[in-house]
Formats: structure tokens, C-alpha cells, sequence
């Protein structure tokens, strides 16, 4: 089930995925009698990624989807709620206990990720809280996706923390990662840089200072964790990515390795059946994740790369196909027969992304695609930007979607470092002016997550765009030297600073270049533990004098884009840096998905 | 074969070997004699009771009012009680060394070592109103227990321990016309049983049964009546003794007789206890105490008499019996057979040969080998042998010569595990420093080890020997800070100081072996006591501030809560604390307290956005907050589609909050639907069903375009100051979306695009009308004819076009669009213009 988080890695999450999984067993197994669970929509992807179905069926245990009227099932002794913390949940899950309740039968709520009293004092209030048996939380903070990407699964942590000044994100991100501690030992060395980003560590190190846990254990396996703002690099959020999972994402998304097409893209070449992806409907579902096939090498790579791969992959399986064709010993047509399964799952997944690639090639390809492109392009090698655009201006006169509108202002924001007064004023009059004066809500939203600003002293973009080379004059695409293949010529910042970190004296001597960039730059130090079983010692030289990759955690606060973790993927493959990463996020976010979180 | 040490302690009862040492001799007060007083002792060297024995003729000394006096067995006075209540029956310690009072109403009082009272209940009303007679109190198998006996002569029994008061009636006794003579308590696995002495008849109450059973017949020799009855420490053994003086030795069950003895004495007995034995769980002899000698009695009927001042009291022991006298605290017990091994008389054990040998190598007398070659196969035994007897010896001389027997032995042993040795070594310190007078807590180490160190540890705490205790602590490797803990409590709870206090606590505690100390525990323990000065300073000094907040809350310390809680920087305490406080305070209150903690505020913000809309208006007010404040009225009127009438309100907060582009296209925005109204009116009866609603400023100029209303249009533009750019973007789609092609032309030339000829090519494509679309190409800056014939799918002029501007990728692009189409002719001018391009280069 979770063959894609097994790899040879210094860090294994399948522990996470175990640990977190025999949370939610210990619970089931406390309750006797049979058992319902009631599923909060939005948890039925984070569970699928903690949880076998076997976990269920094998106690026979029948799963139901939360909506406003939820069929009980009957014969069921224990029906358990399974939902996030939001008073909006409690009202539902009310009116099904009071409609439903019957001596036979025990509720249970069991919160993901926290037990709210909020919530619990909504149901007081509604007067069913006595009708629970159990009310128990679910610690589940991060969620293995990847054998290296761990997300939160939060998709409004920045929207929370920046516009609402709401911190429980960063407490929980916090609390998760101390759990990641209790799992992989304490972390000795520390960086980060941005307000969120500290107030993540702040909160570990004082939930740490409680664990006693921490400070028994060996040396643990994570050497280093740099926590770094989604607020210091707002435009590579903004940006469009160009490789092929940023592609697949923006166009399609992608949930919890899930992505969902609509199954007359696939008609033609639906023929064999045996394969990762499942025909519902109308919808052909393919599970997207280093335990596929052709995925793990595509994934990464930049779109215009993708077409060689594919072919060279369709040559591949033919040869191989028709090599064994000739040749008819026994010996032969045996190791064929063995060949067969893995053969036909290759074919069957180069069909599958052959006909994803064409249909991203399709879009790509559209004039509107490849001008949005160009001009945000432009934005980032800084061409007029401290200008309104015309660009951005032809676009509003044709009443284009609000929202690519929107990101395009927020891309020249980013990349002038705020914009000027008369201009920001200029934008909204326009905005009002064309979609009507509600526009102004969302861009207040936009304005205090950061997002929108006016200009400040320094033009940090413009600064790191020469010092860290966040742009470069040659592009190169295919078998890339630079992380910038990532956005065809750009390297998004967060990418680069890791980069530089890794160097000798890396952060010592990015400190005073990303001074600039918003928030403090902070670096800290948990005390090394005297453990006999410990392993080599942390420094750098010492650490690529054994040759063992150094572990480094790196946690987006905010959310990450495929691109970035793409960019860190190349990183990794590179043996001069001799690092293995662990890339945690509180949500995998394109540049659709995170506008939207800011608008709502 | 040593003739030594304490030997001289020793007795014999046929066949075995009993020994009679002194613990320490008891200072009791000056004022206090024993021969006129009840004693009530702890087993397990714990605490001893004396009040006076009102049976007994006393010259009164002092207050005549009935006092329980508690000491330690040392004599030191630990508490005192001033009996007010009614006529104490009897009193005894509880397993948790509580003393237990029983009045004659039935009455129980139940006090701490120190003569604090914890609790008081009743046995039962029956036994309440009946009086009782006599009251036992006995251990059991589920704790201490309480039986007493009413005038109506029933038996109640009670466990202190079990959560239900109910107490339990044991069947009545067979009638006849004398009364018992004496009584006892049998716990026989999870049943407590009375045995009765009457006449010459022993009855047996057993729970359940209707009525007792009677057994007679117990003895050979003639006598009248049982007048005392003893059992065992283990509920095993029974002993009976008569008016004449015989006494009956035999199994609980009365069906097994070990021995009838004849004391030949005539005075009464005041105590018998068993003597439990060292090695195993048996018993084999009884000490009776008479008022001023002590005779000991085996199975064997073998006796032995010491005489003593007036006043014995024994208190039976699981492996021995102490003696508590005016003068002397002794122990009789079973000797232990490795000791016997060692120290007997002519003993030719191996252990006893080791210990002459070793002494023998101290005097560097070559003797030593000599004794060393009798038994040097049998090294092992020996000195196991030797570290076992130093665990029951108690005076520390022989405990050191013992151990030092056993490290010189060792010494022969190859790979000898030392592990039971050191063992001994800290179990034997631990033992010498309770069995010290200022601790007086004399345990022989079977009870040590049955007890288990933990318990010990609490009862050295509830003695307040918090030195000790760490120091026993980290001697036996256990956890410490506990004690600490206790120790702060008693400081709390004695100490009125508050500065003081908090100061001394800290010293302590600041010591990093302490771990997992709890300020709050303490804090709250403080609290209880009503001092809530010193809660604080100690909350103060918890680092873990989330623990701080529910002590906090409970103290009423709001602005403390709510500060604790945001600096722990979990949201969810953030929140229950403010829910919590917002019930108990002024509204006002409330909000300056959480306006000073911008994440209080926030989240505050945040639960209220969903509970109460107005709660959230009123904080955005006292905070002056006036962007929010329009947001708020702004985001009311959208949902209940009552825009138009607030958007004055709207914009008067924009700008206080100066906000003024806000501000100013609100205004906007009520002139233009103020404006709509008027084009609906007019409109309407032109055009028909035309409405102007809810469209924006863009969309009513479009809408006007579209209906030709250009005049009208063109004020709107003026009067919104609606830019020449997008306003000629929207003539120009408005043209071309009605194919008026010549308009557009015409438009074109009109006057200088502001916009350039790029948006009617654009416009043009859009609707296919490749024929305009070119004209328009014609117009564009060079640099973009290119990419537009590109787009207009134009190749031929786009290879051109591209050729001139010497743009190489262009014409790369074109090719690849060429090679799909398959278009022999242009791709080979597309690469005859490359390779022209690429040789200037």
C-alpha cells in the first residue's frame, strides 16, 4: 500500500506513516462492538495516506462520507466521526446525533488534528456533547507523501497565520515537528529565516523543552532543519512552473498523489485494464507517486524534456517487445513471460502520460498561455515594473478571469518589492472600475496577507536576482546544470538559499544577503546528545569526509510548489552536495490553489 | 565454633534457636508511664499510641480530659490529640499508619500520625444505637478493617479502605446465658471471620452463614473459660488460653492441636502473640505477656521466663515480636539459620569456618589457610551465606565483620558476581539510617523488602525526613523529585512567609538533577490553602506556561491567563481561556485585556466571525479599527443585498480609516447605481427589457456600446475618468463583435491608437476575419508583425516579416509549425533564411 515511501533513504517516513497509523488502530480497537466511521470529506485523502483500507476491512469496519444528512447505517454498535476541528462540522454532526440516537448505538468524535473546545462547547451548546463516548484527537500534523515530502495537508496555513493572524498553523507544524523528533531524534542544528518560520521553531523548542522523550534517544538521523517563509518568496508561488508535476498540478491538481481526468481524454488509449489507474464513471483516476512506473524520472524534469522521455521509453518497451519476439527459446519466452507484468505496466504507464503530456502540450501551446507567460516573465528579469502593465491592463479591458488578473499584479508586486502608491491605486480603481467595487474585499485580503504592498526601501527581488542568480541568461532545459530549469530560467529563491546553505559557511554568509527579504533571520542549536550509538558528527566536512549524505529537513511554512521541491530534488542528485533532503510543507501549492486560499 | 558476638542473646527452645535483642531504649517523656495506659502500636516500627487505660485507677496528673498522645518508637512525641468526643473503645493503626478511633456510639475517627483528623464516619446506625462493647481492628487482604461488638452482642466488620460505608453483620451468636470472654479477627483469603471465646466453647462467625458454629471440646485438661485468644500475624495459627492457665496452641481451623501447655500460673495474661518466623511463613512459638514477666512458649510446650518492670507490650511483627516496655524496645525472634550457621556454638559450616578465617587473616595469623583449605569447594555458599546474615543482623559491628567476611571470601571465588553484594551494602545502609533513634524506624530487612523502598520513601516523607529521603533516594537510584515536591508542599502548607518561601523553593528546585518538578502542582496546593500570593510567585516560576493557565484562571488572575496562554503560543488554550473569562467579566474589561495581546485578539476575532458578527463590530471599535469596521458593514450589506443604502457608511469608515481610494470608489459606486436607475428609466422604454443593475462601471460602458448609446458612454468614461486605453478596448471589441468592420476601420484612423494596432489585430483574429487582421499587422511596430502573422497563422508573411528583423527563433518556431502542416515549399525558404541568418552571424 505504501510501497512509494520505502527507499533506500537515511530517513524513512514509512515510520510516520506507521506511527501515525497505529494511532488511529489503538483507538478503533479500544471500542468493541462493530464499528462506522463517518468521514469529514476533506480528511479522505489524508486519511488514504496514513491508513490501509485493509486497516478497515479487516475489522469490518464500513466508511461513510460526512454531508449534511449522513444515512446512519444500522447495525452498526459505534459510529465514529472522524473530522476536523471546525464548528461548521459540529452543527451537521448535531442534528445526526439528536435525529438518530437510539440506545444501541455510541458516538465517538475523534478530531484531526486537535481536539477544539470550541467545538466541543458547540456541541455542549447544542446539548449532544453527552452523547459521545469517546472524544479523542488524532495527532496527525504531517502527512507522508513522497518517501521524501511530508505535508500538513493545510491548505490555509498562510491564509490563517498572515490574514487572520490566526498562529494554531504554526502551533501545530510545531507539534508536528517534535513528533518528527520523537520518531527521528532530536535535530541539533537549526536555520531559518522569516516571522512564521519562528514562530514555528519557537513553539518546537518549548514543546521540546517538555519532552523528555527527546533527550533520552540516540543521535537522530536529521542533521539539520532550515524553516523558511513562504513571505520571504511570494513570486515563486505566483509563478508558473514548468515542470512536468508543477504542469500536471496547475492544470489538473493534484490530491494526495491522486489525480483525477476526465476519462474521455484516455478513450483511445484505454485499452488494458491491470494498471494503477482506476475507470470510475466518468473520471479515470491515476495514482500519481514514486511507486509508479515512468512518474519518478518524469516528474521532475522540465515539460520540454518530457517528449524525449516518453519516446525513448516507447522505443524501449517495443524492443523489448519484439527482441524477445524473435527470439523463441524456452529460456527465452520464460524470461519474457517474468518480463510481461513489468513490461506491460511501463506500456501501459507511457500510455498514460503520453496522453497527459499532449493535452498539457495542447494548453501550453494556447496564445493566452504563452503571453501570460512572456509577461510574467518579464516581471521577473524586473522590465517595468514599477509601472502599471499594459499587459495587465489590455487584460482587464477584455474582462479576463479575475483571478489571472490578480496573480499577474501580485507576481509585479513581488518582483518590484511593493509597488508605488499611484500605481497600487491605479490597480484598484481598474479593478473596481471592471469587475465592481466587491473586488475590493479581496484585495484587502490580499493586502494584509502580504501579498499586495507598497514599496519599501530596499528592492530585495531586484538585489537577489543579481547576488543569488535568480535568473539566468542561458536557458537550459534539457539535462539541466542549474535549479533554474525548474521555471525555464528562473530559480525560486527559497531553492537558492538552501543551495547556498549548503556551501561551507553557507548561512553564515547568506545572513546578511537575505537580511532584506521580511521577517528575522535566525539560526539555533539543540544540544548534542552524548549517545554511544550515535553516528558521525554533524559538520559538513566531517560529515562528507565519511561520505554519508548529510539529512537536511527543510520546511516550507506556507506552503511549497512542485517546482521548488523539483529544484531540491536536483539539488540532492547532485554528489558534490552530498545531502539528502526531507521537504516538509504545510500544503503543496500552485499558483491557482494558493490565490485561491488568499481570496477566500 | 566462634564464641562471640551475640550470642549471648540467644535462647533455646527445644529444637530450635531463638534470639531476644535490644533495638534502642525509648526516652519517653517524663510524665508518661506505660503501666497506666492503653497502647496502640504500628507494625512495621511505625508510630505508637498511648492514651490513658480508664480502667485503670490512675493519679491524675495534669488535665483530667482524655489525651491521645502519639510517639515514634523512640520516644519522641509526634502528636498529640485532645479527646473531646465521646468514650473511646479502641484504637489501633490502619496499614497506611492512620490511627483509628473507635467511640461507643460506633463512631470512627480517623487521624494522620501527627493527631490531625482526616475523617470521621459511623460503623453503622444499628451499632450506633445499640453502643458497642469492644471494637478490633484487624488487616486483611483488602486493607485495614474495623469490627466492633454491640451490647446486643453482634458483630459488625468494616473496610476502611473500600469506597462504600456500608459495613458487613456477621450471624448472630448461639444463645446461652454468659457472655464472651474475649474475641477475635480472622482474614482467610478474601473472608473476614470472628472467633469468639465463651465458657469453654469457641464459636466461629462466618459471613453469610445464619447462624455461628460452635467447637468444643478443644481441650484435654479441665478448666472453666477461655479468656484470651491470639492469632497469628499470618491468620494461621490460634492460641487459647484459660482461666487456669492452660494454653491451647493449634491451626486457625481448630483441627489440628500443636500442644496443650500448662503454665501453672494463676494471674492473667495481658498479651500473646505469635512469633512469625525469619526463614519461612510459619510460626512456632507464642510470647506471653503477663504484667511483669514475658513467658515464651513453643509447639514443643519447651518455655523460657524473663521478668521485666511492670507494662510489656508486644507488637507482633511478620518475622518476630517487639517488646515495648518503660525502659526497653526489644525484639524476640526465630533465629535465622544462616546466622545459626555463622555464630553457633561449634558450628562447622563453611561459613562459619570463613568468618574464623578471615578474622584469622586480620590477625595475619597463618591459621586463615588453614581454615580457608576445610571448605574451599564450598566458598560459594559461604559467603552468600555471610551477606545474607549482615542483612539480619542490626547492630552495625557484626554487619561490617559479616561483610567484610564475605569480601574477603569473595576474594577465592573466580567470576563471582558481585551484584547481591552491593545490594546488601545499600539495603544495609538504607536499614542502619531508619533504624538511627531520630528516625526510629526499626525495619528488619524481610520487611524492608516486603514493604518495597517506594513505600518506605513515603513514609520517611510523611515523617517530614525530606533529607533522608533524596538521600535514600539517590542512594537507591529512585526518582527524587517527588520528595521535593513534598517537601514544598510542607513549606506551603507551614511556612507563612510568601517571599521567603518562594525563595527557598527555587533554590531547591534550580538544581538540574531535579526533573519534572512541577511549580504548578505546588502553586495549586498553595491555592488550596488559601494563599494565593504565593500561587502566583510560584506560577511565576514555572517555564512551561501553558500549565500555568487553568491555576491562573482559577485564581482569577485573567490578564495573567491570557498572557500565559499567548506566550505558550497554543491557539487552543488561547481560546479556552478567553471563552472562560469572557463569562466572568464586564465586557469592557474583557476587551482591554485581550487588546493588549494581538493574538488573543486575533483568534477572539476569529471564534467571534463565526458566533457573533456584533461582538466582532465592537472590538473593531474600541480598537478604532475603521477599515475593518467598513469591511465589516461591507461584507453585512453583500449578504443581505443591501449594498446601495450602506455604501455611504461604507465609505465614511474607508475614510477614517484612511482609506481614500476605498472611499472614493464607494462614492463612485453609489453615483453609478444611482445612475443605473436613471438609464433602466430611460432605457427601458427604448430598448425594452434593458437593465443596467448590478454592472459595473466597464460593464455599463459596454453595455451602452452595445446598445449604440455611444454619447451616453462616452460620459460615463469622463465622468469616471475611466482611462482612453481601455475605453477605445472596449470600442474596439464592441466593433469587431459586430462585424462592423468599417466602423472599426474607420475608428482606427480616427486618431492616434493609445493603445496601439496590436488589439485590432487581436479583435479581428478573434472573430477570423484574416483579411482585416492583416491590414491591421500592416500597422504594428516591426518587432511584433511576426508574432501576430504567426498567430494569424499568416507563415509565408510571417517568414518574412521574421527574416527582415533577423529574428532566428522566430523562424525556428514557424518551422516546427511548418513541419506539422507538412509544407515542402516554406520550410525549405524557412532554411535557406536560417542558414542565410546564421552565416552573417
Amino acid at each position: 500500500m505504501f510501497s512509494y515511501l520505502q527507499s533506500q533513504r537515511r530517513v524513512n517516513l514509512q515510520l510516520l506513516q506507521e506511527s501515525s497509523c497505529q494511532q488511529l488502530e489503538l483507538l478503533l480497537d479500544k471500542l468493541e462492538g462493530t464499528k462506522a466511521i463517518i468521514l469529514d470529506d476533506v480528511l479522505l485523502g489524508p486519511l488514504g495516506l496514513v491508513a490501509p483500507p485493509s486497516l478497515f476491512s479487516e475489522r469490518g469496519i464500513k466508511l461513510l462520507k460526512l454531508e449534511k444528512e449522513t444515512r446512519m447505517p444500522k447495525d452498526y454498535v459505534n459510529i465514529i466521526y472522524l473530522v476536523r476541528p471546525l464548528v461548521s462540522i459540529m452543527d451537521d454532526i448535531a442534528g445526526q446525533v439528536l435525529k438518530n440516537s437510539d440506545k444501541n448505538r455510541v458516538f465517538h468524535l475523534f478530531f484531526v488534528p486537535r481536539r477544539s473546545c470550541l467545538c466541543e462547547k458547540h456541541l455542549e451548546q447544542k446539548g449532544v456533547y453527552g452523547s459521545f463516548g469517546m472524544v479523542e484527537e488524532l495527532s496527525w500534523n504531517f502527512y507522508p507523501i513522497e518517501n521524501d515530502v511530508i505535508s500538513m495537508e493545510n491548505p490555509m496555513a498562510f491564509k490563517d497565520v498572515a490574514i487572520d493572524g490566526d498562529p494554531t498553523a504554526l502551533y501545530q507544524a510545531a507539534v508536528g515537528l517534535v513528533q518528527l523528533q520523537r520518531i527521528y531524534g532530536r535535530i541539533p542544528k537549526i536555520y531559518g529565516k522569516g516571522t512564521m518560520a519562528q514562530g514555528v521553531w519557537e513553539r518546537a523548542k518549548k514543546l521540546g523543552a517538555e519532552e523528555k522523550l527527546l533527550s533520552t534517544g540516540e543521535r537522530g538521523t536529521i542533521d539539520q532543519i532550515i524553516l523558511l517563509d513562504r513571505q520571504i518568496d511570494l513570486l515563486s508561488a505566483f509563478a508558473t512552473q514548468l515542470t512536468y508535476e508543477g504542469l500536471i498540478d496547475e492544470f489538473y491538481g493534484v490530491k494526495q498523489n491522486k489525480l483525477t481526468l476526465p476519462a474521455e481524454l484516455f478513450a483511445k488509449s484505454n485499452e488494458r485494464d491491470g494498471s494503477p489507474a482506476h475507470m470510475t464513471s466518468e473520471k479515470k483516476v491515476i495514482l500519481l507517486n514514486s511507486g509508479e512506473t515512468l512518474y519518478p524520472e518524469l516528474r521532475n524534469k522540465n515539460f520540454n524534456e518530457i517528449g524525449k522521455i516518453l519516446s525513448r521509453s516507447a522505443k524501449d518497451i517495443s524492443a523489448a517487445m519484439n527482441a524477445s519476439s524473435q527470439e523463441n527459446s524456452v529460456q527465452e519466452m520464460k524470461r519474457l513471460v517474468d518480463k510481461l507484468p513489468a513490461l506491460l505496466a511501463q506500456k501501459q504507464s507511457v500510455a498514460n502520460h503520453t496522453t497527459i503530456a499532449e493535452n498539457i502540450r495542447k494548453q501550453l501551446d494556447a496564445f493566452e498561455f504563452t503571453d501570460d507567460l512572456a509577461a510574467e516573465q518579464e516581471f521577473m528579469m524586473c522590465e517595468d515594473i514599477d509601472k502599471p502593465s499594459g499587459y495587465i491592463e489590455d487584460l482587464m479591458a477584455k474582462k479576463a478571469d479575475l483571478k489571472k488578473v490578480l496573480r499577474l499584479i501580485c507576481i509585479q508586486c513581488a518582483a518590484a518589492s511593493g509597488f508605488k502608491e499611484k500605481v497600487l491605486t491605479y490597480y484598484k480603481r481598474e479593478l473596481v472600475h471592471v469587475y465592481g467595487i466587491e473586488v475590493l474585499l479581496k484585495i484587502s485580503n490580499l493586502e494584509k496577507a502580504g501579498v499586495l504592498y507598497t514599496q519599501s526601501e530596499s528592492r530585495a527581488y531586484a538585489v537577489l536576482r543579481k547576488t543569488l542568480n535568480l535568473t539566468v541568461d542561458e536557458v537550459i532545459e534539457v539535462n539541466p546544470k542549474d535549479i533554474s530549469y525548474v521555471h525555464s530560467f528562473y530559480a525560486p529563491l527559497i531553492a537558492r538559499i538552501v543551495e547556498q546553505s549548503l556551501k561551507p559557511l553557507g548561512w553564515q554568509s547568506l545572513k546578511s544577503q537575505i537580511n532584506n527579504l521580511p521577517g528575522p533571520t535566525f539560526e539555533d542549536f539543540q544540544a548534542q546528545l552524548i549517545g554511544i550509538g550515535g553516528r558521525h558528527s554533524s559538520t559538513p566536512s566531517e560529515g562528507s569526509s565519511l561520505n554519508i549524505p548529510r539529512v537536511v529537513l527543510v520546511f516550507f511554512v506556507g506552503g511549497c510548489t512542485f517546482a521548488e521541491i523539483a529544484a531540491l530534488r536536483f539539488l540532492a542528485q547532485d554528489e558534490d552536495n552530498n545531502v539528502e533532503f526531507v521537504i516538509a510543507t504545510t500544503k503543496i501549492i500552485n499558483k491557482n490553489s494558493f490565490l485561491e486560499s488568499l481570496l477566500q | 565454633m566462634p564464641i562471640m558476638y551475640n550470642t549471648g542473646d540467644w535462647f533455646v527452645l527445644r529444637p530450635t534457636t531463638y534470639r531476644k535483642f535490644d533495638l534502642y531504649p525509648p526516652e519517653w517523656p517524663l510524665d508518661l508511664d506505660l503501666e497506666y495506659m492503653s497502647v496502640a502500636c504500628a507494625p512495621y516500627g511505625g508510630p505508637v499510641a498511648v492514651t490513658r487505660d480508664p480502667n485503670k485507677i490512675v493519679p491524675v496528673k495534669g488535665t483530667a480530659k482524655p489525651v491521645i498522645r502519639i510517639f515514634d518508637t523512640a520516644g519522641q512525641e509526634l502528636g498529640k490529640i485532645w479527646w473531646n468526643h465521646g468514650r473511646l473503645i479502641s484504637m489501633g493503626w490502619s496499614d497506611t499508619e492512620e490511627l483509628i478511633c473507635v467511640q461507643e456510639d460506633a463512631l470512627v475517627f480517623i487521624y494522620d500520625m501527627f493527631g490531625n483528623e482526616k475523617e470521621s464516619y459511623c460503623i453503622g446506625q444499628e451499632a450506633s444505637e445499640t453502643k458497642i462493647l469492644d471494637a478490633k481492628i484487624f488487616q486483611s487482604s483488602a486493607g485495614t478493617g474495623i469490627a466492633v461488638m454491640t451490647t446486643k452482642h453482634r458483630v459488625f466488620l468494616k473496610h476502611t479502605s473500600s469506597k462504600d460505608f456500608r459495613s458487613r453483620l456477621l450471624p448472630e451468636i448461639p444463645k446461652s446465658l454468659t457472655d464472651c470472654t474475649c474475641w477475635e479477627i480472622v482474614t482467610e483469603d478474601r473472608n473476614s471471620y470472628c472467633l469468639l471465646g465463651r465458657e469453654r466453647e469457641v464459636i466461629k462467625l462466618f459471613p453469610g452463614e445464619s447462624v455461628g458454629s460452635v467447637i468444643r471440646n478443644l481441650f484435654d485438661k479441665p478448666f472453666e473459660r477461655i479468656i484470651l485468644m491470639s492469632v497469628s500475624y499470618n491468620h494461621q495459627n490460634l492460641a487459647l488460653y484459660t482461666n487456669n492457665g492452660i494454653v491451647w496452641m493449634g491451626s486457625i481451623d481448630m483441627k489440628q492441636k500443636y500442644c496443650e501447655f500448662d503454665t501453672g500460673r494463676k494471674d492473667i495474661p495481658k498479651q500473646i502473640e505469635w512469633i512469625m518466623n525469619v526463614d519461612n511463613d510459619q510460626s512456632e512459638a507464642i510470647v506471653i505477656a503477663y504484667p511483669s514477666f514475658l513467658l515464651v512458649v513453643n509447639r514443643n510446650g519447651d518455655k523460657n521466663l524473663f521478668t521485666y518492670d511492670p507494662a510489656i507490650f508486644l507488637v507482633a511483627e511478620m518475622d518476630g515480636v517487639r517488646i515495648l516496655t518503660n525502659t526497653s524496645h526489644e525484639m524476640i525472634q526465630k533465629l535465622p539459620k544462616c546466622v545459626q550457621n555463622i555464630f553457633a556454638i561449634n558450628s562447622q559450616e563453611p561459613s562459619s569456618f570463613l568468618f574464623e578465617a578471615q578474622k584469622k587473616y586480620q590477625d595475619k595469623s597463618h591459621q586463615a589457610d588453614e581454615y580457608l583449605s576445610l571448605f574451599r569447594d564450598r566458598m560459594n555458599v559461604a559467603v552468600d551465606e555471610c551477606i545474607e546474615a549482615a542483612g539480619y543482623e542490626f547492630c552495625t559491628a557484626t554487619q561490617k565483620s559479616l561483610m567484610r567476611t564475605a569480601y574477603f571470601g569473595k576474594g577465592f571465588i573466580p567470576a563471582h558476581n558481585p551484584d547481591e553484594y552491593i545490594r546488601m551494602l545499600r539495603t544495609l545502609r538504607v536499614l542502619n539510617a531508619l533504624r538511627h533513634p531520630r528516625i526510629a524506624v526499626p525495619l528488619t530487612i524481610k520487611q524492608f523488602l516486603y514493604l518495597k523502598p517506594e513505600i518506605i520513601l513515603a513514609r520517611l516523607v510523611f515523617r517530614k525526613h525530606y533529607a533522608i529521603a533524596i538521600q535514600v533516594a539517590k542512594h537507591l537510584k529512585l526518582p527524587e523529585s517527588w520528595i521535593l515536591e513534598h517537601w514544598a508542599y510542607h513549606k506551603v502548607m507551614n511556612d507563612r512567609n510568601d517571599i521567603e518561601v518562594a525563595r527557598k523553593i527555587t533554590e531547591k528546585f534550580k538544581n538540574p538533577s531535579v526533573e519534572g518538578i512541577s511549580f504548578c502542582n505546588i502553586a495549586e496546593k498553595a491555592h488550596a490553602a488559601g494563599r494565593d500570593e504565593l500561587a502566583i510567585k510560584l506560577l511565576e516560576l514555572e517555564p512551561r506556561t501553558s500549565l500555568q493557565v487553568p491555576l491562573l484562571l482559577k485564581l482569577g488572575k485573567y490578564n495573567r491567563a491570557v498572557q500565559s496562554a499567548t506566550q505558550s503560543g497554543d491557539t487552543e488554550l488561547v481560546a479556552t481561556v478567553l471563552l472562560e473569562i469572557k463569562k466572568k467579566m464586564m465586557l469592557t474589561n474583557f476587551h482591554m485585556i485581550i487588546r493588549e495581546y494581538p493574538m488573543a485578539l486575533n483568534i477572539y476575532k476569529k471564534i467571534m466571525n463565526e458566533w457573533s458578527r456584533t461582538a466582532l463590530y465592537d472590538i473593531y471599535n474600541t480598537e478604532d479599527d475603521h477599515k475593518s469596521i467598513a469591511e465589516y458593514h461591507f461584507r453585512n450589506a453583500l449578504e443581505s443585498k443591501s449594498l446601495e443604502s450602506n455604501l455611504s457608511t461604507i465609505a465614511n469608515s474607508y475614510t477614517q480609516g484612511r482609506r481614500n481610494i476605498e472611499a472614493e470608489l464607494c462614492s463612485d459606486t453609489s453615483k453609478l447605481m444611482k445612475l443605473q436607475k436613471t438609464l433602466n428609466n430611460k432605457y427601458s422604454s427604448i430598448y425594452g427589457n434593458v437593465t443596467f443593475l448590478g454592472l459595473s462601471i466597464h460593464e455599463t460602458i459596454e453595455k451602452l456600446l452595445d446598445l449604440g448609446e455611444f454619447k451616453e458612454a462616452e460620459k460615463i468614461k469622463n465622468d469616471f475618468k475611466v482611462p482612453d486605453r481601455r475605453f477605445w478596448w472596449l470600442r474596439i471589441l464592441n466593433l469587431s463583435s459586430k462585424y462592423k468592420w468599417d466602423e472599426l476601420e474607420k475608428f482606427a484612423k480616427s486618431k492616434k491608437s493609445p493603445i496601439g494596432y496590436e488589439p485590432f489585430v487581436e479583435v479581428c483574429l478573434k472573430q477570423n476575419n484574416l483579411t482585416e487582421a492583416r491590414k491591421y499587422i500592416l500597422k504594428c511596430r516591426d518587432d511584433r508583425k511576426t508574432h501576430w502573422y504567426i498567430r494569424a497563422e499568416l507563415y509565408e508573411e510571417a517568414v518574412d516579416a521574421a527574416f527582415e528583423q533577423r529574428d532566428i527563433n522566430s523562424l525556428y518556431v514557424i518551422q516546427q509549425k511548418a513541419n506539422t502542416l507538412g509544407n515542402r515549399q516554406l520550410l525549405d525558404k524557412i532554411i535557406t533564411y536560417i542558414a542565410m541568418l546564421s552565416s552573417k552571424k
